[in-house]
């Protein structure tokens, strides 16, 4: 931890910016729908309704032909929450060349950090099957990030499924929010939409955790004993190099099949395979169309 | 039907259900195995060592138990009949069909029927056959039985010297009394084997005609003419003594005739022609028989034992080849930039 709380200031440069403007009368750094004052002109108002004579709009006031006065009005800026929904399903711990679970507390950590510096407020889930196993109300309190991280590096995942992440979807706010969705996507395509489709109005954020090493499990020959860490189910599997092809192939069809998925709901999941590069990061957030 | 030699150990059987709860192979996480795809061959392994831990389990449990098929008898239809044979033990019969004591490569009468009777009974494995012997008294050797052993030691033990007399009446007797214990199913035989006759007393004449009404037998008898005697289906010249006395065998056989079953007699000059009687009778003999098999106990727990020697090595093998789904090396959280 002692080189964690560094590496969380390697965050700070994360930032987003939604499409549409939010409403909200908090000050932050989103376009706001209150009108005010403000850098980005948004449009011209009766002085009677703005009453804010030092905007007065000379040009307008003079040209009208009742005589009316008008004043020009600008957006306000706004903050909001960025919310973090963890799936913390048992599969969370599972991996070959990745720490899933460190990298999740990882980038949970810095994106409080990046939220704060941003001056946004931010918020956590973790649900594990359908239980919620951690939750953090929206803060904006120092040191908050390396909390967080050190929440979700002890959290012990648990169960299975989408269902507890579709509840907790369903019970977000509608507006002021932006929803990281961190999750190793071990979901069925159909699962994945219904997700997605709980989310729907609010712009979403996935953060997808992929693990180079179970996408390309080896071919050398021998005898694999697998178990599902979600439903503990076990398999003995006759590992031969056709077999790890078919894996390979399979997994591809399986991703191809999720983003295909993501890109109906007009999404782009942020793929972190393996290990965090925040250069590819800061680029991809800066990208992500939410 | 099979047997245990330590039933008691039966008991520890359920544990061959171990291995449907614990797995042999150490497992690692991957998710979501429903969504990745699984080849017969895979399944098949699945199920093969759950299989052979079961297996050697239950083998070994099984081995332990000592179990071994229980011997018996079995009941079986064959093909042949009842048999008592009847043998004449007289002196004469040591001697050969020339009538003279047997020397160089000549046989005497006794031999040649032992051998020939040897060689009858091996051609007929399902008859159940009964030995008796008559001279002075007569002498039940063998019960009825389907031992083959037992018959064949019978008859090679009637090389003793003979003794005198020659109690045909009380011989007959004697074996149609032995057919009490013949199988109710199949035909009933009793083949007398000798050289010669003696008078029957009246009171014993009553007794064979009541036993023979009784039992139904067929009877056979094989006559072992010496060079020189009279032949039993010839009446002789005219004028020549006929009675009981001087020609016994003639008179048994007309005896035998007026009994009232079915009856034949051969008669033999030569342990060939003997052979021939012999194949005659046999052919005449062959009908459906229900007797008995004997088995014997076998021990069966060596194939258990090998069974679970089998499966443990099957198994020890999959641990040979186990490995990793994928090596566990998780790379550093932040790539170095």
């Amino acid at each position: 931890m002692s080189a964690g709380e560094s590496e969380l200031y390697l965050f700070d440069a994360l930032a987003w910016r939604l499409a549409r403007a939010q409403p909200g009368l908090r000050e932050g750094s989103h376009r706001g729908r209150m009108r005010g004052a403000g850098e980005a002109f948004a449009d011209i108002a009766a002085l009677l309704a703005h009453p804010d004579p030092r905007r007065l709009d000379l040009r307008r006031s003079l040209t009208d032909p009742f005589g009316g006065f008008f004043v020009r009005r600008f957006e306000r800026r706004t903050d909001l929450v960025l919310h973090l929904l963890l799936d913390g399903s048992a599969s969370l711990a599972a991996g070959a060349s990745s720490d899933r679970q460190g990298l999740a507390a990882l980038l949970a950590g810095g994106l409080a950090q990046a939220a704060r510096r941003g001056g946004d407020r931010f918020a956590m889930q973790a649900i594990g099957g359908e239980v919620e196993l951690l939750s953090q109300p929206p803060s904006r309190r120092a040191g908050l990030g390396d909390e967080i991280r050190a929440r979700i590096t002890a959290m012990i995942p648990q169960g299975q499924g989408a269902a507890g992440l579709i509840a907790a979807a369903e019970a977000l706010p509608q507006a002021r929010i932006l929803v990281a969705l961190v999750s190793d996507f071990d979901h069925a395509p159909a699962e994945l939409d219904a997700l997605l489709a709980a989310l729907s109005p609010r712009p979403v954020l996935p953060v997808w955790l992929r693990d180079t090493g179970l996408e390309e499990p080896p071919d050398r020959f021998g005898l694999v004993e697998t178990r599902d860490p979600e439903t503990g189910r076990r398999r003995t599997v006759l590992a031969t190099r056709r077999w790890a092809a078919r894996q390979v192939q399979a997994g591809r069809d399986h991703r191809d099949a999720l983003r295909r998925v993501f890109a109906a709901h007009g999404l782009r999941a942020i793929e972190i395979a393996d290990s965090i590069d925040m250069n590819a990061l800061i680029a991809a957030l800066e990208e992500a169309p939410l | 039907m099979i047997g245990f030699g330590l039933p008691l150990a039966l008991c520890a059987l359920p544990l061959a259900l171990l291995p449907l709860a614990a797995r042999w192979l150490k497992s690692g996480d991957v998710p979501r195995l429903d969504l990745r795809p699984a080849d017969g061959a895979s399944r098949a392994v699945d199920l093969g060592l759950t299989a052979l831990g079961v297996t050697a389990i239950a083998a070994l449990v099984l081995g332990i138990s000592d179990p071994y098929l229980k011997g018996g008898a079995v009941p079986h239809r064959g093909n042949g009949s009842n048999l008592v044979l009847l043998i004449d033990r007289s002196s004469s019969m040591d001697d050969t069909f020339a009538g003279r004591a047997p020397g160089g490569q000549e046989e005497s009468k006794s031999a040649a029927a032992r051998r020939i009777l040897q060689d009858f009974i091996e051609q007929r494995p399902d008859d159940r056959i009964g030995i008796a012997a008559f001279s002075t008294a007569p002498l039940q050797v063998l019960p009825m039985t389907t031992s083959r052993t037992a018959v064949a030691a019978a008859i090679a033990a009637q090389d003793e010297r003979g003794l005198s007399q020659t109690d045909v009446g009380r011989g007959l007797a004697l074996a149609m009394e032995m057919m009490r214990d013949a199988s109710s199913l199949g035909s009933r035989a009793v083949v007398m084997v000798s050289d010669g006759a003696a008078v029957i007393a009246p009171p014993v004449q009553d007794m064979l005609r009541e036993l023979a009404a009784e039992q139904g037998v067929n009877l056979y008898w094989l006559y072992l003419r010496t060079v020189g005697a009279k032949s039993i289906f010839d009446d002789g010249r005219p004028g020549e003594s006929n009675t009981p006395q001087t020609r016994p065998e003639r008179h048994l056989h007309l005896f035998l005739q007026r009994l009232g079953v079915t009856y034949r007699a051969f008669e033999a000059e030569s342990p060939e022609a003997v052979e021939e009687a012999v194949a005659e009778i046999g052919k005449m003999e062959a009908r459906p028989i229900l007797t008995e098999r004997i088995l014997p106990r076998r021990d069966l727990d060596w194939l258990c034992h090998l069974l679970a020697a089998i499966a443990a090595g099957l198994l020890a093998l999959a641990r040979w080849f186990e490995r990793p789904y994928a090596p566990r090396r998780p790379a550093p959280l932040m790539r170095p930039a």
